[in-house]
């Protein structure tokens, strides 16, 4: 019977569609050796006496790149090559790219299929989860971020939505697993911990898998800062937010109030927010699964707006805000998000999207055309919008969206709860 | 329009015409005022010209023309000794402004008739504005130039709210925000009301024209695009919020986040009529006012609206009341040099006796006392704020019901 319902006509169209995109990720993964988090994680897997030798990451990275090693090929220097516009990048090299990003890669179709999974469970059509599927993949900034930034958030991701998941399947304790595992790779999976948390409170739960996900937060939590302590990464890079930004730890920036007087601690409206909103929804979501997505995406967008972060972390709302659109049926606030995202990418990030000026979109220059032209052009606008004093007012209105978009998806959960 | 009969209300119009340009007439210190005839650009500013072709006036007049001084301080002890042509020259030079006072009178009784269908309502809010003392310290005696823009944005209301005169109305909306930039946080509103018709459209464009207006003057003027956006001048528009930061220096401000959940409220929720827009304009000016950092005299932008909330809704009086006298604190207290002209005048009176010399001293060692400055301008900014929030909950509430609503689900 399933695979009678395989071979449909409309189920062979979709799987067609997934091969192709996922054939366009995997090109643009091999040949995109300028990947902002790439290049920082492997010149910490290549430069020995790193402090990120204790990285999850890195430690798979070392292995891929000892396979790599081993193959009978031309290896020349790497690094060399990424360092400069005519450094010789040899074919061996995107072979490289692509090993090193194909978990990456699998992560990416694991998290579509996590998507199509949840959609189902949500009790949306075949035909809506599979658009919900294909909204994933064909998102434009998941394959910026994933195959071409080489991000590992969505390692982080898959583990989040995994926990979110199996805790809409009952499967509290393997769910608490997914989440711990997801804590203890990057902190930011903490905002679906505590969704979870709150959704369990309004639902029927054993004393023992409330525990259990309890115990998730602490568990991922202790992890993480255990293998930060082994790399010898400074412990307190967290809670001060580091200034120069590292691929594998968290990197996570409140805004705060200012004091007539200066008093040393101030009070962080990320946390304040998201936990004031947890608490509040908590005691008033409706009982029902799609209010886990719901608390999921609203306290993470919130998070998003009254934090500074990375932008590849964005990567985590956007399975999230898949589902909501193609349940709701409104895309224009997903529409809006992108349009505001480009903007604030191009603005803030034009250095990174450049490799300061050696690819575009981390594609080495030599193999597009008009690559000067393109890279002058992103630089030159970002510039601009600085010397006008627009960056401020970018970032305010991202901001304001954000939150906007949160409430927005809180104010219709309700709704719908309520018919 | 009807016209005002010749009565009572008449006689005292006419009064407080007088008194005003009395009172005009005798505050020649401004650093704003002044800076009409100072400031040095490379283009003179549109208003600039206005003052530059008065002056040329002036000279024709068959009085004595001291010479004008174009620096503070000799301007301030030219009035120590002035003649009655430099104070002809004061009256001169703030006509246009008990004018545009005047013409916004009218329109707010014109928009209030139209929108209430009672006259007695549209005098009511006619005189709500005229004898607002706020507006005629900011107008009349500051001589501040932002009645201009809310004069033309005033009557781009008008006319928008006729569908016959949509051309007129964008003209006006455009000329508004060519003089100064801060229609541009009202923009969106149309589109959101008016839909996807024409009206949305047309308003739109002639927004855009405006600001490419606007930003062409500026450049031509010699000021810095984007700088002159941070910092104060009293031709160009200057936005300020409340920032919240980062440690890592990153910054977001309160008033542009407060606008977009403004603008998202409006867009889910709002009526799609267009005798809703002079209470989503008023909406939305207090969810920009309640976080932005804000000069003495962009409060005039937010009263007309007020005053037409009162009259036309027929809402409580107290919002208004609280928040004109919150604003009066806060700017008496927090901009001591600019009533004083950098202590050369009281409330732009020149120092012309011991008293007012004294009197200058006394204020600006009061508003530079601790209590004051640590702990009033807080709190009543605190309270200017809180009442903005609980004004935009009441308005956003009589218009969508949306608390009650949200309210009803929590609970």
């Amino acid at each position: 019977m399933i695979l009678r319902n395989l071979l449909t006509p409309v189920f062979r169209r979709f799987r067609l569609l997934v091969v192709l995109i996922v054939t366009v990720k995997l090109i643009l993964a091999a040949i995109t050796p300028f990947g902002y988090d790439y290049v920082a994680y492997m010149s910490g897997t290549i430069v020995a006496g790193t402090t990120w030798s204790w990285s999850p990451w890195i430690i798979f990275a070392k292995g891929a790149y000892g396979f790599w090693l081993w193959l009978p090929l031309d290896h020349g220097d790497f690094l060399h090559g990424l360092s400069t516009t005519t450094g010789p990048l040899l074919p061996s090299h995107y072979l490289l790219t692509a090993i090193v990003k194909t978990p990456l890669l699998l992560a990416d179709i694991a998290v579509a299929h996590l998507i199509k999974n949840l959609a189902t469970r949500l009790g949306q059509s075949s035909s809506m989860s599979r658009a919900t599927t294909l909204l994933w993949l064909c998102n434009p900034f998941a394959t910026l971020f994933v195959e071409m930034w080489g991000s590992v958030e969505i390692l982080v991701l898959f583990l989040s939505l995994a926990g979110i998941t199996l805790a809409i399947g009952s499967r509290h304790m393997l769910a608490a697993i997914a989440l711990a595992s997801g804590i203890a790779l990057k902190l930011s999976p903490l905002i679906a911990w505590m969704a979870l948390i709150a959704w369990m409170l309004r639902t029927p739960y054993k004393r023992a898998n409330l525990i259990a996900v309890i115990s998730a937060g602490p568990i991922g939590i202790l992890g993480y800062f255990y293998w930060l302590a082994r790399g010898q990464i400074e412990a307190g890079a967290f809670l001060l937010s580091s200034p120069s930004y590292s691929p594998v730890t968290q990197m996570f920036s409140e805004y705060t109030t200012s004091w007539v007087y200066q008093i040393p601690s101030y009070p962080g409206f990320a946390v304040v927010g998201v936990v004031a909103y947890y608490m509040f929804l908590g005691a008033t979501c409706a009982r029902e699964n799609w209010s886990l997505v719901t608390l999921t995406l609203s306290g993470t967008l919130l998070g998003f707006g009254l934090a500074d972060w990375f932008p590849t972390v964005f990567l985590t709302a956007m399975p999230l805000m898949a589902l909501w659109s193609t349940r709701s049926h409104k895309y224009q606030y997903v529409l809006i998000f992108c349009a505001l995202l480009t903007v604030y990418l191009l603005t803030f990030y034009d250095a990174e999207l450049t490799s300061t000026s050696l690819s575009v979109f981390f594609i080495p220059m030599s193999l597009v055309p008009y690559a000067t032209q393109i890279v002058a052009a992103i630089r030159t606008a970002s510039s601009l919008v600085n010397q006008a004093m627009l960056g401020f007012e970018i970032r305010s209105i991202f901001a304001g969206f954000l939150i906007a978009y949160a409430a927005s998806t809180t104010w219709n959960s309700l709704h719908q709860s309520q018919c | 329009m009807k016209p005002f009969p010749v009565t009572r209300q008449g006689l005292l119009i006419v009064f407080i015409i007088t008194f005003k340009a009395i009172l005009m007439t005798v505050t020649p210190l401004s650093t704003d005022f002044l800076a009409q005839i100072t400031y040095q650009t490379k283009f003179l500013t549109p208003y600039q010209l206005l003052a530059t072709s008065i002056l040329q006036i002036w000279y024709l007049l068959p009085f004595d023309h001291p010479q004008i001084s174009t620096h503070l301080t000799l301007w301030t002890a030219q009035f120590l000794h002035a003649t009655t042509g430099l104070y002809l020259l004061v009256f001169m030079l703030k006509l246009p402004l008990l004018i545009l006072d005047i013409l916004a009178g009218s329109l707010i009784y014109a928009i209030t008739l139209r929108n209430s269908t009672n006259a007695k309502r549209a005098r009511f809010a006619f005189f709500l504005w005229f004898l607002n003392p706020y507006v005629l310290v900011m107008n009349e005696m500051a001589g501040a130039i932002d009645l201009l823009p809310v004069v033309l944005f005033l009557l781009s209301i008008l006319f928008l709210q006729r569908p016959k005169h949509l051309v007129k109305g964008a003209l006006a909306n455009a000329a508004a925000m060519a003089l100064k930039l801060f229609p541009i946080v009202l923009l969106p509103i149309f589109p959101m009301v008016g839909g996807r018709s024409r009206f949305s459209w047309v308003v739109v464009a002639s927004g855009l024209l405006g600001v490419a207006t606007y930003f062409a003057w500026v450049i031509a003027g010699g000021y810095n695009p984007g700088a002159q956006l941070l910092s104060y001048g009293p031709f160009t528009q200057s936005f300020d919020d409340f920032v919240l930061a980062t440690s890592t220096g990153k910054q977001i401000g309160v008033a542009a986040i407060s606008l977009v959940l403004t603008y998202v409220v409006l867009a889910e929720r709002w009526p799609r009529t267009r005798d809703s827009i002079v209470d989503a304009l008023l909406l939305t000016l207090l969810g920009y006012f309640a976080f932005a950092s804000w000069v003495p005299h962009y409060f005039v932008w937010l009263i007309p609206f007020l005053v037409l909330d009162r009259a036309i809704n027929l809402r409580n009086s107290t919002y208004l009341i609280v928040l004109h006298l919150s604003a009066i604190l806060i700017v008496v207290a927090a901009f001591p040099s600019y009533f004083t002209a950098d202590g050369n005048a009281f409330f732009f009176v020149p120092p012309l006796s011991s008293q007012l010399t004294s009197a200058i001293e006394i204020y600006q060692r009061v508003v530079q006392q601790g209590f004051v400055t640590i702990v009033g301008i807080p709190i009543v900014r605190a309270l200017f704020t809180i009442t903005c929030i609980l004004y935009w909950t009441r308005l956003l509430e009589t218009r969508t019901g949306l608390i009650s609503q949200l309210t009803k689900r929590l609970l």
